[in-house]
């Protein structure tokens, strides 16, 4: 052992004591050890947040000195020490990093490594059930030495030692989850199977208690998947119990069946389905009472509620007044010349110069097509009309006159020629001011006095003039607080369809082999829509800034996408869709030649400024008070997506000094009711752009464009005679909106829904979720 | 006069004489403003009266002497009423309330000619006694008002009922005698008749013009023959006089014209300027905005403003829609309105309406389509042009800061994004392809644009100043590399 008197580290020199002064030498010892150990001052920094550093005790004929180092470059960090007491090892003094120091083996007494002085702490704060401190601290050994003796075996106890006190305090969830962990990293550690067994009867029990089979189901499928013989006999009493409430409840589907009542056998049946479905009966039993009563439970990423909004504008709406009501036509598709409709009333024919359009009314036998052709007039006669409340003024802007030829067959006449007559007419089909024919096209009526915060009820109308006998009785459409607990409930057969899968779910749930995902055939457009009845979003520099403020590539790919590619998910520089593919006839709007806004900051910062000053001058000229931009208000529909783009976008806009608030919209809502608000995140549809850039742009629109230019230029649209002139005058809306920033575009996304392989009839790439839902049925066979 | 000297025994050559002097006395200026103020209405009323039992047969001559003696007692001297059955021919279109042309009324009668007024008084038996309506022609100015209506229950009730109408729909007129500038003075018609208005007599009647009022002015033009026309008639378009001071007969009046010069023509013995008192009829008057070279295109999506005469700003009212048509409310506290047409930025027409008076307005204006759109693409280019050269000129400055402090690498990056920027080419190329793709009148908006934006493009846009930046960070980087 070197003597060197520059070893006299810390200046303490150990005396030979009394027991008063052994107590204060303990002290100061143990204050030694602890500023060396570092942990005292844990409350400032934890130990393994310090500088890192070895401990050495030389032996007594070296006074027991204690001496802080560098860490040493041990082979694999173990200390071996050599049987040649004059063999060295080389250490550099935390004090004198610089200089490097032969010690003997012979004098050191023990080393103590700075990683199992982590481990020791680490397994001190799992004694004291401070499990969040033991974790970082295990978590850091791991990360940085992953080879620290004992340190799995910690890891084991902290989980194990976790799990218990969650079990104590009843979070059975929790702890079945620690527990699990520990059985794939341990399998045989003692007491785990005891835990186990414990902790997973007990959330059984809290299961069956509260009635949530499925997951008591749930557990018992994993304790067996999982936990092999360990809990076998757990298992074995599990399913029995499960399989006796299933029988009880199969046995009151029987009975409801008997008594006729169709719609609760099948509920009943289902239900012991989902209670264990290997119950004797129940399969045939479900399937057969499906047959008569089939039920189609949707998983919905926005509720629903009735709006006189148009449906392109919402996208609940788009999804659920389908079920509500049929449309005099409505987009089905998208083929090379543009969109495909249906017309359920009737069969159209356009004449050939674009000038007329015929119905001959759908024959339903007796008087039905004269009454159908009568309730359609009336209603086309309502949208021409100014001084009702559905007029539409392009459609009476096109509507020259009528005709009922024979009380079937309906002839139109128009002012002009019209290249998009169809689109014009994508309204209710016949008028509500006759309740009895319009409820012959209501093919399911929203049952309101099922009164559920998370669900809601569609039951078809048996007077519904096309009902089919296979499709769905009812529709019942849950919400759920997040897109995870849709995925989950779709896959345990909870519900049968998910209306929109959350994009960057679509991955994971493709490769779900159970499961069948479809695209929507028109990608929804997402926009920021400026209230132009408040100075800054009504004035474009502001506009402009806030287009450049926000990092909208980030937040697709990264918050909405994950990460992942996805077709039919991009940047938009206007308000006209992308098209799914560069040959989608749907992206004739579109114009290529713009490329959408990069992110700016520091210029959108500017242009804020430059914005402020225009509002000052402006507002003093009008001897008006000046304007002052106290906070930003975004509103955004109740949806995940909007939720968390709007959430982005604020945080992108905080970035420049702007205040923020999010607004969340209720149900049905496409727009606040009040001008509180400076911007709303609008997702919308564009199905035909001649006639939905009016609906979306124009003045009397959904946005209130107030840019005379922009309305100049959809006013144009209105006078087109030639097919041709089409793609160049909408390039041309595209072009001044953009410049205008008369609503500020974002992404396009092209949504999917995803269903159970027991939902057939489903269109391959619809445009509506429920199209043609009259074709659908459940075959529960599968 | 010359008989009614002779009646006075005024000998034959003395007679001329005296012709003569009067003449020189009345046809003075002074003495002529007066014969205007001093003359008083000459009222004709025809009644047209139902053939009912509950009418008596004397109806005529009850009203004749009824109505008279309320003109008397209630105007004095402003009226002088005659009262007379309709003439046979025209009773039909009175029952029905219709208004017959007034050159057809003068031509069928021209004895009305020589009066100022036409009163119709129609009095039909409804479900619960009678109704009476009356209606005005002002023979000067061809103008008919609105018909009144009013039921009464009783016959006794009838004749007041009908002098309350007819003064109700009895509109003042006036004479322009002075116009300068924006104001004109004018003389009320039997103004000087009027009792003061301390006088126990007089009463509260809607016959005079008072200040707030509103005048409509028209031109009144005879031929040599001192005959007028039916085309010599005409009201002076898109102007109202607004009376701000009235004393006695005088009225001193704002002019509100959509025309800079409005009365360009002269008063002279064959033109006369008058106004009429204008009363709305109506809530709202419908206004048409027309393509003035093609009346049947409406022009759509043009922006109205509204000003209250003497205020400082102008209210948004809304734009004209898809038939070029606005709905304008009347409004109790301003009757006029002055509307002012924008189509962009562009004013186009200042048009001062009462709204009420009409139920539809048509306003010819200059379609401005066309430069509102080269407008449109000139603004979006410019803007575009400012964010270009905003962000090169701080990132320019940017790039030199990191240079400057020794950051290389975030220069580079920064110069990349630099060059990543429209170029000068680039964007004449963008303009280029805004030309081609727009109609001629557009086409020159924009090359106009493009001429003047030529020196901010050489100089904003240039791109040896991206070279110059990358010399400099090579140099930068050589240095770095010299010292290290």
């Amino acid at each position: 052992m070197n003597n060197d008197s520059r070893l006299s580290v810390f200046g303490v020199r150990l005396r030979p004591i009394d027991a008063r002064l052994g107590r204060f030498v303990l002290r100061l010892m143990g204050i030694v050890l602890l500023l060396g150990n570092g942990s005292l001052w844990a409350q400032e920094t934890k130990i393994y947040e310090q500088e890192p550093y070895d401990v050495i005790t030389l032996n007594a004929a070296n006074q027991g000195r204690i001496l802080r180092v560098m860490p040493l470059d041990l082979p694999e960090r173990r200390v071996v020490p050599s049987s040649n007491p004059n063999a060295t090892l080389r250490i550099r003094l935390m004090d004198n990093p610089d200089e490097e120091i032969d010690v003997a083996w012979g004098g050191i007494e023990k080393i103590d490594l700075f990683e199992d002085r982590v481990l020791r702490r680490a397994r001190q704060l799992v004694r004291s059930r401070e499990f969040d401190d033991a974790f970082e601290h295990l978590g850091f050994l791991q990360n940085s030495y992953p080879n620290t003796v004992g340190l799995e075996e910690t890891v084991d106890s902290l989980l194990f030692a976790e799990a218990s006190a969650l079990y104590r305090e009843r979070r059975f969830d929790r702890a079945i989850l620690l527990l699990n962990e520990v059985y794939q990293r341990n399998p045989n550690r003692r007491g785990l199977v005891t835990a186990l067994t414990r902790v997973s009867q007990a959330l059984f029990a809290e299961r069956i208690k509260s009635q949530d089979y499925r997951d008591a189901r749930r557990i018992v499928q994993i304790a067996d998947d999982q936990y092999g013989s360990n809990l076998a006999d757990s298992v074995r009493n599990w399913k029995r119990q499960l399989q006796s409430i299933a029988e009880n409840v199969l046995g009151e589907a029987r009975q409801y069946s008997d008594d006729g009542n169709d719609r609760a056998a099948y509920v009943s049946s289902r239900r012991a389905y989902e209670i264990w479905p290997d119950t004797p009966g129940v399969r045939e039993m479900m399937v057969n009472t499906a047959r008569r009563y089939p039920i189609l439970s949707v998983a919905v990423s926005q509720r629903y509620a009735p709006s006189n909004e148009r449906p392109m504008f919402n996208w609940a709406n788009r999804r659920a007044s389908r079920l509500e009501y049929r449309r005099l036509f409505e987009l089905t598709g998208v083929g090379p010349n543009g969109g495909i409709y249906e017309c359920p009333v009737g069969k159209p024919t356009i004449a050939d110069d674009y000038r007329g359009l015929s119905i001959q009314m759908l024959d339903l036998g007796g008087d039905s097509a004269a009454y159908i052709g009568m309730a359609v007039s009336r209603r086309l006669l309502e949208i021409a009309n100014p001084e009702r409340p559905a007029y539409d003024p392009a459609w009476a802007m096109v509507f020259r006159s009528l005709d009922l030829v024979g009380t079937s067959d309906l002839q139109l006449t128009l002012r002009r020629p019209s290249l998009t007559v169809q689109a014009l007419l994508d309204t209710d089909a016949v008028s509500g001011r006759v309740p009895q024919l319009r409820q012959a096209w209501q093919p399911y009526t929203l049952d309101s006095s099922e009164e559920s915060p998370d669900r809601q009820r569609f039951v078809l109308n048996p007077d519904y003039a096309l009902v089919v006998s296979t499709q769905p009785r009812e529709v019942i459409e849950r919400d759920f607080d997040n897109p995870k607990q849709a995925i989950q409930a779709l896959r345990s057969g909870e519900v049968d369809l998910l209306d929109r899968i959350f994009p960057a779910d679509v991955e994971q749930v493709s490769r779900d082999e159970t499961l069948v995902v479809q695209p929507y055939r028109i990608p929804s457009l997402h926009v920021l829509v400026p209230n132009q009845n408040r100075p800054h979003p009504s004035n474009r520099i502001f506009r402009r800034a806030i287009a450049y403020a926000i990092d909208r590539e980030q937040i697709l790919k990264r918050d909405l996408l994950g990460g992942f590619e996805l077709s039919g998910c991009e940047l938009i520089s206007g308000p006209f869709p992308l098209g799914i593919a560069s040959d989608d006839p749907l992206n004739y709007a579109y114009n290529t030649n713009i490329d959408p806004l990069p992110y700016d900051p520091r210029h959108a910062r500017t242009l804020i400024q430059l914005a402020q000053i225009g509002l000052e001058v402006a507002a003093e000229k009008a001897k008006q008070p000046k304007p002052q931009l106290d906070e930003i208000v975004v509103a955004h529909p109740p949806s995940d997506i909007a939720r968390i783009a709007c959430n982005e976008i604020v945080e992108d806009l905080k970035v420049l000094g702007l205040k923020c608030v999010l607004r969340v919209l209720a149900p049905g809502e496409s727009r606040p009711a009040d001008d509180a608000w400076d911007f709303l995140y609008l997702d919308y549809l564009i199905g035909e752009p001649l006639v939905d850039a009016r609906r979306l742009l124009a003045s009397d629109g959904f946005a209130g464009c107030a840019s005379p230019h922009l309305n100049l230029a959809i006013r144009r649209l209105d006078q087109l005679n030639k097919e041709a002139d089409a793609p160049e005058r909408l390039r041309v809306v595209h072009q001044i909106c953009f410049d205008d920033m008369s609503v500020i575009p974002l992404w396009q996304i092209q949504d999917r829904l995803a269903r159970r392989k027991i939902v057939e009839g489903v269109e391959q790439r619809p445009v509506a979720t429920y199209q043609d839902i009259e074709k659908w049925s459940l075959r529960l066979e599968k | 006069m010359i008989g009614w000297l002779s009646t006075c025994g005024v000998p034959g050559p003395t007679r001329v004489i005296w012709v003569l002097v009067f003449s020189l006395i009345y046809a003075a200026p002074g003495y002529a403003q007066s014969i205007w103020e001093l003359t008083p209405y000459k009222v004709k009323t025809w009644v047209v009266l139902e053939s009912r039992p509950l009418i008596p047969p004397t109806a005529a001559a009850q009203l004749d002497h009824q109505l008279r003696r309320s003109a008397d007692s209630t105007l004095g001297a402003v009226w002088d009423l005659q009262v007379e059955e309709a003439p046979v021919e025209c009773r039909g279109d009175y029952f029905a309330l219709q208004e017959p042309a007034p050159d057809s009324v003068l031509t069928q009668f021209p004895a009305v000619d020589g009066f100022d007024k036409l009163m119709v008084v129609v009095v039909v038996c409804d479900d619960n006694g009678y109704r009476v309506n009356v209606a005005e022609l002002d023979v000067r100015t061809r103008v008919w008002s609105a018909w009144a209506s009013q039921h009464v229950d009783t016959w006794a009730r009838v004749a007041d009922v009908t002098f309350t109408l007819m003064c109700e729909t009895f509109v003042p007129l006036a004479q322009i005698r002075r116009v300068e500038d924006d104001q004109v003075t004018a003389y009320v018609r039997a103004g000087a008749l009027l009792r003061p208005e301390s006088s126990v007599r007089r009463w509260n009647v809607p016959i005079e013009i008072t200040t707030g009022d509103i005048l409509q002015p028209v031109i009144r033009r005879a031929d040599r023959n001192g005959k007028v026309s039916s085309d010599g008639v005409k009201p002076i378009q898109w102007t109202v006089l607004l009376v701000e001071e009235q004393v006695g007969g005088e009225l001193i009046c704002k002019t509100l014209s959509g025309y800079k010069q409005p009365f360009n023509v002269r008063r002279s013995a064959r033109v006369e300027q008058l106004a009429l008192l204008i009363r709305p009829k109506y809530d709202t008057t419908t206004l048409r905005l027309t393509d003035r070279r093609n009346p049947e295109q409406p022009l759509v999506g043009y922006d109205i403003y509204s000003r209250r005469p003497g205020a400082e700003v102008s209210e948004f009212m809304g734009r004209t829609d898809w038939r070029g048509l606005l709905q304008i409310d009347s409004d109790e506290e301003s009757p006029v309105r002055v509307l002012y047409v924008k189509n962009g930025n562009r004013l186009l027409g200042k048009l001062p309406v009462i709204p009420g008076q009409m139920l539809e307005l048509t306003a010819p204006l200059r379609n401005d389509d066309g430069r509102l759109e080269a407008e449109g693409v000139v603004l979006g280019l410019k803007e575009n042009l400012i964010d270009l050269v905003a962000r090169r000129e701080v990132l320019s400055s940017r790039i030199r800061a990191r240079i400057e402090d020794g950051k290389l690498a975030e220069a580079e990056q920064l110069l990349g994004e630099l060059g990543r920027l429209e170029t000068k080419d680039e964007f004449n190329s963008r303009i280029d392809r805004r030309i081609r793709n727009s109609k001629d009148d557009v086409r020159q908006m924009i090359n106009a644009f493009k001429v003047e934006s030529r020196a901010l493009l050489d100089r904003y846009l240039d791109p040896s100043r991206v070279r110059e930046l990358q010399s400099m960070l090579d140099q930068a980087r050589a240095s770095d590399a010299g010292n290290g």
